[in-house]
């Protein structure tokens, strides 16, 4: 099924929300209809949000006794045909990474919001990080892909939460909203639509649900109780779902298009904003709220006569490779500041060729401001 | 107002720091503007240190938080303390002036506001209401009906007189110390 336009079901207009707030009127607005999670600072408003206004609109809250319990119940709720989500941070993403894991494998749509704070562990609770970047990737075991986008404002709170389940119910795999403390607690104007694009899964009766005939297919998705033969197993199946623990070719064949599902559509799924970037010599690279200060830092530097661009990573997995390398060709230089000890600065390494690449960090739970990115872009000079 | 402004409200956890910030932020985008807001708070609910930041622009704003505030609110000592030097140049400096010593002498925006509130309405707690009604009647940014809306929208029913009367006495105030 392609997208279709629908009326925003939330209040649209200019409005001034928090963040948080912003991204559980996003999922409600995408079609949400089951949450269940368990609080945890900085991301609870999203769970208060929800338990107040998902069950007056149709849907089912729960508040689970954990995260583990938390991401289940959100994968259950996925097979029964309702879009499911669940929102945390750092120490709750780490009790759903075993989950996680399992909804990759069975190709179940479920969005998650990460709403980071300062790690690793308990870290501090209430104080700002972007130390998730890489476990929502590789935090669980095996190959698989999921897709994570990074929210710079109220706005995109929102709008990337709506994106978050389009894609996790176009390409049946777990999507994320990679936000940090600093967006989800901003208030901020927005200006919400009146209508919006929403995809909704597809489903074609009597076809197998794990599997087609393209290397890179994305299956049809039936639910419990719609008069399917319905069999989820977290180990490696056939295209009907029955277990194959024994032939290479099943798992070599599954495991691979797990991954070319979303690989092969990367430039269909990832999105980027360049500014200043037609004669910059140096690049910032930046995503999420660390953007912000480097657009506020590009743009003085460029009153200052710098010739200094920015490139802001709106989805971060798949990572964009191709556009690090088609970038990096006009540049001389990039800077990447990120609130963590470089996860990004490695992956645009690689990508980089022979441009060089600074990386800027910052770990001690607040966020980064423009000065720290001017000074790093004179001493690259 | 097109040009990017920074406000600064700060005092201590219970004061109504942050609904004070909510307040103006709402009113700011009712009334067409951008607007981008962010609280610091210790852990405690009263006594700590709390404090409200607030960016308006006419257009998207970039940075959303505050730099150098041009109006800075301090409705404690250790507010004064702790963020009158940052304000930048030409900027305001308001203070309880039964609760802070200032420092420097051209800080001249003083009231007693919080005895004021508890003399004048019989209720501390629309101290902050007040403060709201000094910050619009200083700068001019805000537009009266439209906070006098907000504000009803967001607090109790019951208490919707008290602060609306609370706001119009700020005004006042605010309005004959940017005559004076």
């Amino acid at each position: 099924m392609p997208l279709t336009t629908v009326t925003n079901p939330v209040k649209a207009g200019s409005r001034y929300l928090s963040g948080n707030d912003a991204a559980a009127e996003g999922a409600i607005a995408a079609g949400c209809r089951y949450y269940g999670g368990y609080p945890i600072t900085p991301s609870s408003e999203i769970m208060e949000y929800m338990s107040r206004e998902l069950v007056p609109r149709g849907g089912a809250f729960m508040q689970m006794e954990d995260e583990i319990a938390s991401i289940s119940s959100v994968v259950g709720a996925s097979w029964s045909g309702a879009k499911a989500m669940t929102a945390t941070s750092g120490p709750g993403l780490s009790l759903m990474q075993e989950c996680l894991g399992y909804a990759a494998f069975t190709e179940t749509p479920v969005v998650l919001v990460d709403v980071q704070r300062a790690g690793p562990c308990t870290g501090q609770a209430t104080k700002v990080g972007a130390g998730d970047i890489m476990a929502v990737k590789w935090g669980s075991h095996g190959d698989y892909q999921v897709v994570a986008l990074s929210p710079w404002s109220v706005q995109e709170m929102f709008s990337l939460t709506v994106e978050a389940f389009n894609l996790a119910e176009r390409l049946r795999v777990p999507a994320f909203l990679l936000a940090e403390e600093a967006t989800g607690h901003l208030r901020e104007r927005v200006d919400l639509p009146e209508t919006l694009e929403i995809y909704d899964r597809d489903y074609v009766p009597k076809q197998p649900p794990f599997g087609c005939d393209e290397a890179d297919g994305i299956p049809s998705m039936p639910g419990f109780g719609m008069g399917e033969n319905l069999l989820v197993t977290g180990s490696t199946h056939d295209q009907w779902g029955f277990r194959k623990t024994e032939g290479p070719a099943f798992h070599d064949s599954l495991v691979r298009r797990l991954s070319q599902k979303v690989l092969s559509r990367k430039a269909e799924i990832c999105r980027h904003e360049g500014y200043y970037l037609d004669d910059a010599e140096l690049v910032v690279v930046a995503y999420g709220f660390t953007a912000r200060a480097a657009l506020r830092a590009v743009r003085q530097a460029r009153q200052e006569g710098l010739a200094v661009g920015l490139l802001r990573l709106i989805t971060i997995w798949p990572f964009d490779d191709e556009l690090i390398t088609r970038v990096a060709q006009g540049a001389k230089g990039f800077l990447v500041p990120e609130m963590n000890l470089g996860q990004v600065d490695g992956l645009v390494r690689s990508a980089a060729g022979d441009t060089s690449v600074k990386s800027l960090t910052q770990v001690n739970g607040s966020t980064i401001s423009p000065a720290s990115i001017m000074t790093a872009l004179k001493e690259m000079r | 107002m097109t040009e990017r402004k920074e406000i600064r409200l700060a005092g201590l956890g219970g004061q109504g720091v942050v609904l004070a910030g909510v307040l103006l932020g709402e009113a700011a985008v009712e009334q067409g503007l951008y607007a981008a807001g962010s609280n610091s708070y210790g852990a405690q609910a009263r006594g700590g240190g709390a404090r409200a930041d607030l960016v308006l622009e006419g257009q998207e704003i970039d940075y959303p938080h505050v730099q150098q505030p041009d109006l800075l609110v301090a409705m404690s000592q250790g507010a004064y303390d702790t963020y009158a030097s940052g304000v930048a140049q030409g900027g305001k400096v308001l203070f309880d002036s039964g609760m802070v010593e200032p420092k420097a002498p051209h800080d001249r925006y003083g009231a007693k506001v919080t005895a004021m509130a508890l003399e004048e309405f019989k209720n501390r707690q629309v101290a902050n209401v007040v403060w709201v009604g000094l910050v619009a009647g200083v700068t001019g940014w805000f537009q009266t009906e439209v906070l006098e809306r907000t504000l009803v929208r967001l607090v109790p029913e019951r208490f919707a007189e008290l602060n609306k009367a609370a706001l119009a006495k700020g005004l006042e105030m605010g309005r004959a110390w940017e005559v004076a």
